[in-house]
């Protein structure tokens, strides 16, 4: 989550949009492209840094004229991106760079998703999120990647027709479903990560108090 | 997107496009949403081919090499590889399209149209088949009116053949010939005389005069009536193998000559330039109807 206030993002969506509704989708898309950056720059933490980026361009909005909000946002963010390498050139020695060129004692959350959605934490979030969403966009998620190669071609092809947009049009609404529920899934590993990390500090906490008692 | 704009895309998450242009397309998907949005679609379905194994070894081996190459970009492939898990393994009867769905004006209308042609063929087959029906009924009725005639043919005819056999075995219907043969010597006294049946309308009538010893070249038959009047000669009459074995002569008389009565025919036989001389009698009784 980034650091505004409840009112500073109020603010900033009504920038972006008189129709709150809208406003809420352009904030999404702007962040999705954030992250994309971040991760084509092979930045870590590209959440968190979308997140940081979205601050400073709210904190900019309010001293400077800004033509594109987009365009400055992606200025922005290339210069997070600076100051990330060089702080973490600064601070890491060449020794300890792993062989994705990322410092080895930096361990980037993704690495715990890719872990973890493959067990079975992973595919209970995945399932509660599927459950979660509309009831359009579950059928739609369904049959848009359900099956196999003609299958889903077919499919796609009856999904469009049936509601009377083009293929193109059923792609992006798709993707925009996937990259939420991809979304909520990241969210939900990370609720259960910190869940199971508070109890794993509880039981350390009773450990040593049991020791000490000793 | 154009065939140009996606393959820029597939180059730009692919790694292969130079830094500046990479830039450059960055910069262009963050003033367009429409670009950015199809981009992300590339990116997905090229994320979902690599994880089902449907890319090529060439573009799966640049996948790998410059696509994968962050944690983040790795989590979206494991994303992937998790979702298409899970679809694979529920497949739930909602999500299989519908057979006869009508979700569709066109589909709609196609399947009202066959609606129409099946309600028509329908009808259509059940008034043909009451009408056959009616046929066969009316054909069935034929059938045993034919049946009733042909029985009631059937007892007149029963009927005719019982007043013929009735009307006795003499009414038969005439022949064209009637035969007789006669045999001397048996036939001779009146109680032992043989009946000649004679029909009307009067046929021919064939006599056959057994004769015991054939010695003679040539013979000839005269035909006398009770009263003793000659009624009827022939001559040059030749003998030969009889009905009965042995030798016979025989005549052929019209008919019409004969009365009801007892009649006479006396054979004379002939050598080569002798005289006639008497063979033998033979008696036997007419009977005109």
């Amino acid at each position: 989550m980034n650091k505004l206030t409840r009112e500073e993002f109020a603010a900033f969506l009504a920038v972006l949009d008189d129709d709150r509704s809208r406003a809420a989708e352009k904030y999404e898309v702007l962040r999705r492209k954030l992250v994309k950056l971040f991760e084509r720059q092979q930045c870590i933490h590209t959440e968190e840094l979308a997140d940081e980026t979205i601050d400073r361009l709210v904190k900019k909005l309010g001293s400077e004229q800004v033509r594109d909000i987009s365009l400055f946002a992606c200025g922005i963010a290339r210069n997070i991106c600076l100051e990330v390498r060089r702080k973490t050139h600064r601070l890491v020695s060449i020794q300890d760079y792993n062989q994705d060129g990322l410092p080895s004692g930096d361990i980037d959350p993704e690495e715990s998703i890719i872990a973890e959605l493959g067990n079975a934490r992973g595919l209970e979030c995945l399932a509660s999120c599927l459950e979660s969403l509309p009831l359009d966009y579950h059928q739609l998620i369904i049959k848009y990647y359900q099956g196999e190669k003609q299958v889903r071609i077919k499919q796609r092809k009856d999904l469009a027709k049936k509601r009377g947009i083009t293929i193109e049009a059923l792609r992006s609404e798709a993707n925009g479903v996937r990259d939420k529920l991809r979304s909520c899934v990241h969210k939900c590993l990370a609720r259960k990560r910190q869940v199971a990390a508070s109890k794993s500090n509880a039981s350390l906490t009773a450990r040593k108090g049991e020791t000490g008692d000793e | 997107m154009t065939s140009s704009r996606q393959e820029r895309a597939l180059q730009y998450l692919l790694g292969k496009l130079p830094e500046q242009e990479a830039v450059e397309f960055e910069e262009q998907c963050f003033a367009d949403d429409a670009l950015f949005e199809e981009m992300s679609a590339l990116e997905n379905d090229l994320i979902d081919s690599f994880v089902r194994g449907e890319l090529p070894e060439a573009e799966r081996r640049q996948f790998e090499k410059g696509y994968l190459v962050t944690p983040a970009r790795r989590a979206n492939v494991q994303f992937s590889r998790a979702l298409a898990g899970h679809l694979s393994a529920t497949t739930p009867a909602s999500t299989q399209p519908a057979l006869f769905s009508l979700q569709t004006w066109p589909e709609r209308i196609t399947w009202a149209a066959i609606a129409v042609v099946l309600f028509v063929g329908v009808s259509w087959m059940m008034v043909a088949n009451r009408r056959l029906h009616r046929e066969i009924d009316s054909m069935r009725a034929q059938q045993a009116e034919f049946r009733r005639q042909e029985k009631q043919l059937r007892l007149q005819i029963a009927k005719l053949d019982a007043q013929m056999q009735q009307s006795g075995a003499d009414q038969q219907v005439a022949p064209e010939i009637i035969s007789l043969v006669l045999t001397p010597g048996l036939n001779r006294g009146d109680a032992a005389a043989k009946k000649l049946v004679i029909p009307s309308p009067a046929p021919l009538v064939r006599i056959d005069l057994y004769i015991e010893q054939d010695d003679y070249r040539s013979y000839r038959a005269s035909v006398q009536n009770a009263e003793g009047r000659r009624i009827w000669e022939t001559k040059d009459l030749k003998s030969h193998a009889g009905p009965q074995g042995g030798k016979t002569v025989t005549l052929e008389i019209s008919s019409s000559i004969f009365q009801s009565g007892d009649y006479l025919i006396k054979l004379d036989g002939k050598q080569a330039n002798g005289p006639f001389e008497e063979v033998e009698d033979y008696r036997f009784q007419v009977v005109k109807r």
